[in-house]
């Protein structure tokens, strides 16, 4: 009896809002319990590792990926460019030359690595001495060229 | 036969002077049987960067000019030979020519400071080994137990 009127108060109240939307739920008196889920306490320990074991497969970290967290190599401006000196090309060596003594400055000035640093020497040294670049200045035309590093700033300060 | 460069200035003459010039210097490369790969021409009548002086005279303009040849290596001494004596060509020098050694940019190690770098660490290596042996007293004692 009591539970009649506690379902037709329930109907009631649905009916005063949209009562389509509330049709397709079933009343808790009419849910039924299928099935519990697996407790796995009650199996046996290895079955349990073994399943643990199967999905952790796919979250270990992959071994053979490259470090994502691997910093760029510096590279010095003529290897980035892939350039190598010619005692020919005065223009490009000209900008490795102070424009005040025309000598060559320091690979801490220059921000070259050893390598294209004393290949450089060499060219200039080339060029020189076939009368093509000048000794004791720089040359005019080439003064106002684009500047690769700023003498004033080098990699470790100098005695100068 | 290894390829040379003959990198060479001819002093200020009219261009069918320097056309004979050229010709005969390359005639003497193939008098010794060489063959001429290019001719570059870097420049017709050229403010040089200093005077050059040669064969008693003195040159503010020149001509510059790259010839790239094959040759016995033995032919090299006389053709530096030749051109020496030769009184149109102001100057000369006569490479070798090399593909350029490609090695990896190796400035990554050369920015670090000192203590981490690998020529830093060879050095003090070095030293290490020619460190004479200290004589040890055998004391026990960290401290000279003596007033010096």
């Amino acid at each position: 009896m009591l539970r009649n009127l506690a379902s037709r108060k329930l109907v009631t109240r649905i009916t005063r809002f949209n009562s389509t939307r509330w049709s397709s739920v079933a009343a808790p008196s009419e849910a039924v319990i299928t099935s519990f889920p697996e407790n796995p306490s009650s199996k046996s320990e290895e079955v349990v590792l073994q399943k643990v074991f199967a999905e952790r497969e796919n979250d270990l970290p992959a071994s053979q990926m490259k470090n994502p967290y691997e910093k760029e190599k510096v590279k010095c401006i003529l290897c980035q460019m892939d350039i190598s000196p010619s005692y020919k090309n005065l223009r490009l060596l000209s900008q490795f030359v102070s424009s005040f003594t025309g000598r060559p400055y320091g690979r801490h000035i220059t921000g070259l690595c050893k390598h294209k640093h004393e290949q450089v020497a060499r060219e200039i040294a080339k060029a020189r001495s076939l009368g093509m670049m000048p000794v004791m200045l720089k040359n005019v035309k080439f003064l106002k060229d684009p500047a690769l590093y700023d003498p004033e700033k080098p990699l470790r300060p100098h005695r100068f | 036969m290894p390829t040379y460069e003959l990198a060479f200035l001819l002093k200020n003459m009219s261009k069918p002077d320097i056309a004979v010039s050229l010709k005969r210097a390359a005639q003497e490369i193939f008098l010794r049987g060489g063959f001429i790969r290019k001719l570059e021409n870097l420049g017709i009548s050229k403010d040089t960067p200093y005077k050059i002086s040669s064969h008693g005279q003195v040159h503010r303009t020149a001509s510059y000019f790259a010839l790239q040849f094959d040759a016995p290596p033995t032919t090299v001494v006389d053709l530096k030979d030749v051109y020496k004596r030769d009184v149109d060509i102001v100057r000369y020098n006569i490479f070798k020519v090399v593909e350029p050694e490609k090695a990896e940019c190796t400035l990554h190690e050369e920015i670090l400071p000192p203590a981490y770098r690998k020529d830093v660490q060879e050095l003090l290596a070095e030293s290490e080994k020619k460190k004479p042996k200290q004589w040890d007293a055998k004391t026990g004692l960290d401290y000279y137990p003596f007033q010096r």
